[in-house]
């Protein structure tokens, strides 16, 4: 094979090599976005890893095969979105958790909320009833600080879908966990 | 009713989906009633809490050994150079020299036609074939000096076949109805043969790496038909 790639001065081989130097470019920025993603989903470190892991890994067996880098992003946060949820389907790790935790049963200052391992629990529960079009871009919206353009350009679809969904993702979050925040307004 | 209107509005309000005026009047209700102002700072701290939370859930960074690790995986998959493009690259050359090879041939036959010798070095060109050591293509006329090719030429003359069924060039698997367009292309005038043919002489230096678009083929092309046809002449005549 080297004496073939020899015979072809400046084309596979060079090739090969500036795949590989573009490729090692990538891992500047897309294994944090595998991991984040993955996270949003799998929400344990080990087990996003893992994810982000594989998704680079697969990236990197079809670089060759992305027409347009610029869609790579994209082609990486759908990956680890995609093996993440058949991680969380086969580990069967989606716990079916007591409806009675929908329950308010507890009032609470506001900004304590975010800190507090109720409000965590609660909302993780609210964000696996989300529809998976509406999580999908709830956590890509906190992963890129809630620009809906930079959404948008990583699911491929347009800019006002994202918002729809966002709303939509947002409202039905706010309204699982309003009994939490009842009548307790901010100080 | 009054707060019932604006309880309505307040979610969303909070997630920014109130127009101005919805908007200014909800704050104008709200600042002259404390429970709807109650209500909506709670529910805008609600909306952020949320925001928060979520981001909370998605931050963090994969560990120091993340990238190393990977390295070490990829480590043991295929070498780049046996990556599927080193193939699609040969069979890229190839396609490209049978091409080039049956463009020249084609110019070659067609000015021998019409004007005597063309300009068009056709044994230049089939070296582009020669140098990549996956082309299959060959003319018969160059690859050898058996009478083959002149003996099918002369028979295909005899049956008054088109003078260009009178050179064989060999096409990669699956490459024939591009190497038929693009010789109907020149043919035709569509595509400049000469200029091609030039491009083709360059193929040994450094190729770019581009991502093509390819468009459809448009169907029918009159003298792929009639190849057909002139081969199922050939066939019914044998």
């Amino acid at each position: 094979m080297d004496a073939l790639a020899a015979s072809l001065p400046g084309t596979a081989v060079n090739d090969d090599a500036a795949l590989a130097r573009e490729f090692d470019a990538c891992l500047a920025d897309c294994p944090k976005l595998a991991y984040r993603v993955a996270l949003g989903v799998l929400r344990n470190g080990a087990d996003a890893e893992d994810v982000a892991q594989e998704a680079m890994l697969r990236a990197y067996r079809n670089f060759h095969r992305l027409r347009n880098r610029e869609r790579f992003r994209g082609w990486i946060a759908r990956t680890a979105w995609r093996l993440a949820l058949d991680r969380l389907r086969a580990a069967g790790r989606r716990e079916k958790r007591e409806s009675a935790a929908a329950e308010c049963s507890s009032e609470a200052k506001v900004e304590d909320l975010v800190a507090s391992r109720e409000f965590q629990r609660r909302l993780a529960d609210a964000m696996d009833a989300l529809p998976e079009k509406l999580r999908q871009v709830m956590v890509l919206a906190a992963i890129e600080g809630y620009n809906t353009r930079e959404v948008a350009t990583l699911l491929e679809i347009p800019e006002g879908t994202v918002r729809s969904r966002m709303f939509l993702a947002r409202k039905q979050l706010a309204e699982s966990l309003r009994c939490l925040v009842k009548n307790t307004p901010i100080g | 009713m009054s707060c019932e209107k604006y309880s309505n509005w307040l979610m969303g309000a909070a997630l920014g989906a109130l127009g101005d005026a919805e908007m200014a009047e909800l704050r104008a209700h709200t600042a002259g009633c404390s429970h709807c102002r109650s209500e909506w700072e709670t529910i805008r701290a609600l909306v952020v809490a949320v925001d928060r939370g979520v981001e909370a859930m998605v931050a963090g960074e994969p560990s120091a050994q993340f990238v190393s690790r990977l390295r070490a995986r990829i480590a043991e998959e295929p070498t780049p150079s046996a990556w599927p493009l080193f193939a699609w690259r040969q069979f890229g050359l190839a396609t490209l020299a049978a091409a080039a090879a049956t463009i020249a041939i084609l110019l070659v036959r067609t000015a021998e036609h019409e004007h005597g010798p063309a300009s068009v070095d056709v044994n230049t060109l089939t070296k582009i074939g020669q140098q990549s050591p996956v082309s299959r293509v060959s003319s018969l006329e160059n690859t050898s000096a058996n009478g083959n090719a002149s003996r099918r030429h002369r028979g295909a003359s005899a049956h008054g076949r088109p003078d260009f069924f009178s050179t064989e060039v060999l096409v990669p698997r699956g490459q024939m109805a591009a190497a038929l367009v693009l010789s109907e292309g020149v043919s035709t005038g569509k595509i400049d043969g000469v200029q091609l043919a030039r491009l083709a002489e360059r193929s040994a230096e450094p190729l770019e790496w581009r991502a093509l678009d390819i468009e459809p083929l448009a169907a029918p092309y009159p003298r792929v038909e009639a190849m057909k046809a002139a081969n199922a002449d050939d066939g019914d005549q044998n």
